[in-house]
Parts: C-alpha cells; sequence; structure tokens
C-alpha cells in the first residue's frame, strides 16, 4: 500500500496491482462443463516447475503456463477465445471494481482481536481475566452454549470482498493498476478483480467483452477524473 | 486461426529462448537490422532483467524491421517496447524455424526466465514505483536538502482553509526517510507554547522551503530540545 497527492493536493491512499500477463486459458461452456465462465491465468511458470497434468492442460490450449489459474463466471456474449491476452485497460479509471483475495492469516487470535471484544478492565480487582470472553450463555435454561457462539480460534487466510473500490490510475505499459484503500491479502497474492456488483459501470463506455490492444496505442497513464472545479474552493 | 498464432507465438516468448541460444552458431539467419543485435545475442547466457529490476531503456529503436511470421505477432510484441530482447530474438527464430522445432524443447525450461518468488519481484516494483514519484516531485519544484538543526521557513498551502498559504517557521528536530513520503518535524515557540508539526517533504500543499539557518547539532533527532529552556526552539 501506498498514497499518493491527487490534483488538489489530498492525499489518498493507494494500493497497486499488477495484471501480470492475463490469458484466457480455457473457455466453459454450458454443454461440456454446466456453466458459463472463462479461466484465466496470470503470472509465468517454468515448465519444471509444473505437474505433468498442469503441463498438458496449458499445452492442449497452446498457452504460456501460468502461475495461477482463476475463473470468472461471464455471460455467453462476452466469451473470448483462448489465448486472448485482458489487459489493464479492461478497467477504466474512475470505475468501481469488487476486489476478492485471501486474507493475511492471524493464526489463532482470542476474541477482543477476532471479534472485537471489550475485554474486561486492567485493574480494580479483575482477576486473571483482562481478556477473555466473559459469560458464554444462561444458566440451566438453555443449559449449553449456543452454536457459533464468538470464541477464540483461527483468524485469516479466508477469502474475502472489497467491494466499490475506486480505480485512480491505469498505466498500460506496466499493466499496473492503482486502486483507492485496501486490498485483501499480502503483497504478491493474487487478487480477482470484477466490476463492481452495486456500482455498477456504465457498459456503453467499458470496452466490451475487453480491451484489444492495437499497435497504435497511446500507452501513457490514464487518471480518474476529478473534476475541473476545486473541491476545496467551494463552500 | 490468428489467435492461434499469436498463443503460439506467446508460447515462443518463453519457450523458445533456449533453441536460439542453444544454436550459439546464430547460423540461423537472423534477418534483422537492428542497432544493438549483434553484441547481446552473441554473447552467452546474458540474462535480460525485466523493467522492474533496473531502469530499463528499450532494446531496440523503432527503426527495427523484422520478417515475422504474421501482424499479429508484430503487434504483441510492440505492446510491450519494455520486454527484452529474449521475446524478440524468440519470436524470430519461431518464425524462422518450422512449427517441428516447437515441439521439440517444450520441456526445457526458457534460460532467461526467472519466476522468483512474487513477494520480491512486487518489493522491486514498489521501490520503482516510490524512486520515480521522488522524481517526479523533484522536477516539480527544487526541494532543498534539510538536515536536523535547520532553521527553515515553510510557505504552507492549507486545502481546507481555502488554499491559504501559511508561513510556518521553526528547527527541524526529526527527519525519516521514507521515499516519497520522507517526513520531518519542525519545533518553535508560538506564544510561550512549544508547538511541533510534522510535514511530508513531497507535499505539493508546501510550496517553499527556505532553509535561514544551519545550527549544529551532533545528533539525528533533537527530541532533548522539548526538556531544554524556551529560548533554543524559539526561531
Amino acid at each position: 500500500m501506498t498514497a499518493i497527492w491527487d490534483k488538489w493536493g489530498a492525499r489518498i491512499p493507494m494500493t497497486v496491482l499488477w495484471v501480470n500477463d492475463n490469458h484466457v486459458i480455457q473457455v466453459k461452456s454450458l454443454e461440456k462443463h454446466g456453466h458459463v465462465a472463462l479461466q484465466i491465468g496470470a503470472g509465468q511458470k517454468k515448465a519444471k516447475q509444473l505437474t505433468k497434468p498442469e503441463l498438458g492442460h496449458f499445452k492442449a490450449a497452446g498457452v504460456p503456463l501460468k502461475r495461477h489459474l482463476a475463473e470468472f463466471p461471464v455471460t455467453e456474449d462476452a466469451l473470448l477465445p483462448v489465448g486472448t491476452e485482458i489487459s489493464v485497460r479492461h478497467f477504466q479509471p474512475g470505475q468501481y471494481v469488487d476486489i476478492t483475495g485471501i486474507t493475511t492469516g492471524k493464526g489463532f487470535q482470542g476474541g477482543m482481536k477476532r471479534w472485537g471484544f471489550a475485554g474486561m478492565p486492567a485493574s480494580h480487582g479483575a482477576s486473571l481475566s483482562h481478556r477473555s470472553l466473559g459469560s458464554t450463555g444462561g444458566r440451566q435454561d438453555p443449559g449449553k452454549v449456543f452454536k457459533g457462539k464468538k470464541m477464540a480460534g483461527h483468524m485469516g487466510a479466508v477469502r474475502r470482498t472489497v467491494k466499490n473500490v475506486w480505480i485512480y490510475k491505469i498505466e498500460p505499459e506496466r499493466d499496473l493498476l492503482w486502486v483507492r484503500g485496501q486490498v485483501p491479502g499480502h503483497k504478491g497474492n493474487f487478487v480477482y478483480i470484477k466490476d463492481a456488483f452495486y456500482k455498477k459501470p456504465d457498459l456503453s463506455v467499458l470496452p466490451f467483452p475487453t480491451y484489444f490492444a492495437s499497435a497504435d496505442d497511446d500507452t501513457s497513464p490514464l487518471i480518474a477524473e476529478l473534476g475541473e472545479t476545486d473541491p476545496y474552493l467551494q463552500e | 486461426m490468428q489467435t492461434m498464432l499469436r498463443a503460439m507465438a506467446s508460447t515462443s516468448l518463453r519457450q523458445m529462448v533456449s533453441v536460439a541460444l542453444k544454436s550459439r552458431a546464430l547460423a540461423v539467419p537472423v534477418k534483422l537490422q537492428m542497432e544493438v543485435a549483434s553484441p547481446l545475442l552473441s554473447s552467452s547466457v546474458a540474462l535480460q532483467q525485466p523493467w522492474w529490476r533496473q531502469a530499463c531503456k528499450p532494446i531496440w529503436s523503432s527503426t527495427v524491421q523484422v520478417h515475422l511470421v504474421s501482424s499479429t505477432t508484430l503487434k504483441l510484441l510492440l505492446q510491450k517496447p519494455q520486454f527484452c530482447l529474449r521475446a524478440f530474438c524468440a519470436s524470430v527464430s519461431a518464425a524462422i524455424s518450422s512449427v517441428h522445432t516447437l515441439e521439440a524443447d517444450e520441456d526445457a525450461p526458457p534460460a532467461t526466465l526467472k519466476t522468483k518468488k512474487l513477494t520480491k519481484s512486487v518489493k522491486h516494483i514498489m521501490e520503482l514505483l516510490d524512486k520515480e514519484a521522488v522524481e517526479a516531485a523533484n522536477k516539480v519544484k527544487v526541494i532543498p536538502n534539510i538536515k536536523p538543526g535547520n532553521v527553515v521557513q515553510l510557505k504552507v498551502e492549507v486545502p481546507e482553509n481555502k488554499r491559504r498559504v501559511s508561513v510556518l517557521r521553526g528547527i527541524v528536530i526529526a527527519r525519516r526517510n521514507a521515499g516519497s513520503h520522507t517526513t520531518f518535524r519542525i519545533r518553535r515557540m508560538i506564544a510561550g507554547v512549544g508547538v511541533e508539526m510534522v510535514f511530508p517533504l513531497y507535499s505539493p500543499n508546501i510550496k517553499e522551503i527556505k532553509i535561514l539557518d544551519k545550527r549544529r547539532v551532533r545528533r539525528a533527532k533533537l527530541y532533548y530540545l522539548r526538556d531544554k529552556i524556551a529560548r533554543l526552539s524559539s526561531c
């Protein structure tokens, strides 16, 4: 995560995402697979690092070897042929996206960190229970602890989605994407970016089904529109 | 067919370098007219670093002429001018050698593809982006090298306060280097009260930094001034 100053001098926290060599590896169809989706691969991998079944999967499609594969359900009219490159220009600055990733693992954590429990006072006679859960239920009725009671346990390393993330900047030359705010996971983890569900983008403006690059493209960075009027001078 | 060709060419990007380098003779007629071609190709396994490992200069100029299989392959290459020579000579050899050579060495790992841990690559990318941000900020205005012990006068524009430019003065008591978020701390006695202010060095809201005086100090952080007499903190 970093932060930048936008053109009006406001500081925006940013996460930089790297769309590293995304290609369509497999197209899933209703007849053969039961659903309509695109399997997209990212990254690079050496042949010796892959198992034979994995190697065969890439060889059958005739695509470069990828580090990570992910499936994205799409509508039938948005299917792309195998081997199509999906670049960062699929998205546009100013658009909202949903980003899914595996969160940072925190290990075995107590109730205060995991569920936000308040704990007990540090002094005034509290004995041996400053960070404990406290009570777990009633007495003879119900006579048990309900299932799903929030307790200490493993925290993190689960798949989560951050919604309505605003794209600030796109750099097509280096396949970089600047988004505002945090993204689940550590540096170097793979995340899945989709168009936002609740702030749906305007499909007429976005490239559909994806952005097909041509040789005479302008590869300078694109920054989101921040308006012409200074937001700090309007009162 | 065109996409299949493109997919094949992209497979060859990674896996065909070995053929070009192993043949060594380079009697394979490399029909290029390239300025930097021969010394690089004739050297043995010269590892070409990706764009995030060093400040990469484009390997070829725009006046290159190559005989390629199809126009789509050319487009794929021209999209990423920062990509290394290995991609370039790989596709050339693919163009010249026939299809059967593609299957011959498919399992051999390409000599110049490094699939390091992604955490390392992304660290390099972030460092590079940070360096670029610092260089961009330095180009906009000259930022003097302020050290602890300097008495500075700042002209700070506060966006929230209708963009009024306030003049602040004080002695720099700390400087924390963190790339584009390098901050420094200023201390001053204002109306009998000690006031400390922290500013990011590369913030666009700091319009001017003027060094008024340089006091001799023997520390990097002058927090001891908080306990000293007021005269030492007034400037």
